[in-house]
């Protein structure tokens, strides 16, 4: 299982890397995000039904190392996918980078201006994921976008406490 | 059963690293993070090495414990640097306007924030008034250029070598010079686009 498991990893990468990246449409996040959801469904339901037919504490530990390996290839692919495309601190250091280089100072007010875009758009965004909803004055969390800040709040604290002020 | 050991690794790993986030050490965190994570992640194949000694236990339990790292790691950037969880964490203060928000959440205060951050990591110093990378802010920079390249992504920020396209000097080009040499000619020219 762990084989296969292996072969298949290596060939949906060598899918991307050779064919899907030179299409437009995988410049998209939805695009990337399904390319890697949908194996990974798949891969969990094969690894479910195999565990169901054949359930024996081999088969469970297969299946385990398959989710997790499955699980790190994924998030690693999008982390990097997605901090190399939309990063705003990346971007703010290739400025200051390009801007050095050139003898110029880095002005701030171009990022400025994206970030007021991208507040916007995160807004409408979390609108449309049902996470807040409009108030009686303005906008509020829905339960589920409490649970949510809830559980990022701890891990905000536990991970940084100066950025948790 | 060896499969359970994660949780207590896990849970150490996270542990060490909030100690590390809040100790006078520079550096980033993520950094902290794997370092501390590597090594609980050593300690954990050694312990479950003389434990047992079946691969196939410890290979689940580490596959596990790198999911739940990597997890971690997703999570915790996107609560300290999301602006979406910025906003979900104002919102969880009660109904704000839009104007609210606004304030709270100054794109000034963002960049400043960001900046801060990439000083205290030593990505970026202070040149009087102005910022600059250092070296290994650099070599993140070049990093994250090749990962650009890698993945197609357009390169909206241009590198200090992308000039803008100047001419070559007028080739003294012969109409009945050889297929080859007028290849050769073309590449000359197409190299620089």
């Amino acid at each position: 299982m762990l084989l296969i498991f292996g072969c298949w990893v290596l060939l949906h990468f060598a899918l991307y890397v050779l064919v899907l990246r030179q299409h437009n449409a995988f410049q998209r996040e939805r695009v990337i995000f399904l390319y890697h959801l949908l194996p990974a469904i798949g891969v969990t339901v094969l690894v479910g039904g195999i565990l169901l037919i054949w359930p024996t504490s081999s088969n469970f530990l297969k299946a385990v190392s398959v989710l997790a390996l499955q699980g790190c290839y994924s998030l690693t692919f999008l982390e990097l996918w997605s901090l190399s495309q939309i990063g705003y601190s990346i971007d703010i250091l290739m400025r200051c980078d390009t801007a050095r280089a050139r003898n110029r100072s880095f002005d701030a007010t171009e990022f400025e201006r994206v970030g007021a875009g991208k507040k916007a758009e995160r807004l409408e965004g979390l609108l449309r994921l049902g996470l807040a909803t409009p108030g009686v004055r303005g906008y509020r969390l829905s339960r589920s976008g409490k649970v949510l800040a809830g559980c990022l709040q701890v891990i905000r604290s536990l991970s940084s406490h100066r950025e948790a002020e | 059963m060896q499969l359970l050991w994660v949780f207590p690794y896990f849970l150490v790993t996270v542990g060490c690293y909030a100690l590390l986030v809040r100790a006078p050490l520079g550096g980033s965190s993520i950094l902290k993070f794997l370092g501390a994570g590597s090594l609980l992640g050593v300690l954990l194949g050694v312990h479950l090495w003389f434990a047992g000694g079946e691969w196939l236990p410890a290979v689940a339990a580490l596959a596990a414990y790198a999911f739940a790292c990597e997890l971690y790691l997703f999570l915790f950037t996107l609560a300290g640097t999301s602006v979406s969880v910025r906003l979900l964490l104002e919102l969880r203060g009660g109904e704000q306007t839009r104007a609210e928000l606004e304030e709270q959440c100054a794109t000034a205060g963002m960049v400043e924030q960001r900046l801060d951050r990439l000083l205290r990591s030593g990505l970026l110093e202070r040149d009087g008034k102005q910022f600059r990378a250092t070296l290994r802010g650099r070599q993140v920079v070049a990093l994250f250029r090749a990962l650009k390249r890698f993945f197609r992504h357009p390169m909206v920020i241009p590198t200090p070598a992308d000039e803008p396209w100047q001419p070559l000097p007028p080739l003294d080009v012969n109409p009945l010079a050889s297929p080859s040499t007028r290849l050769a000619i073309d590449s000359r020219k197409n190299a620089r686009i």
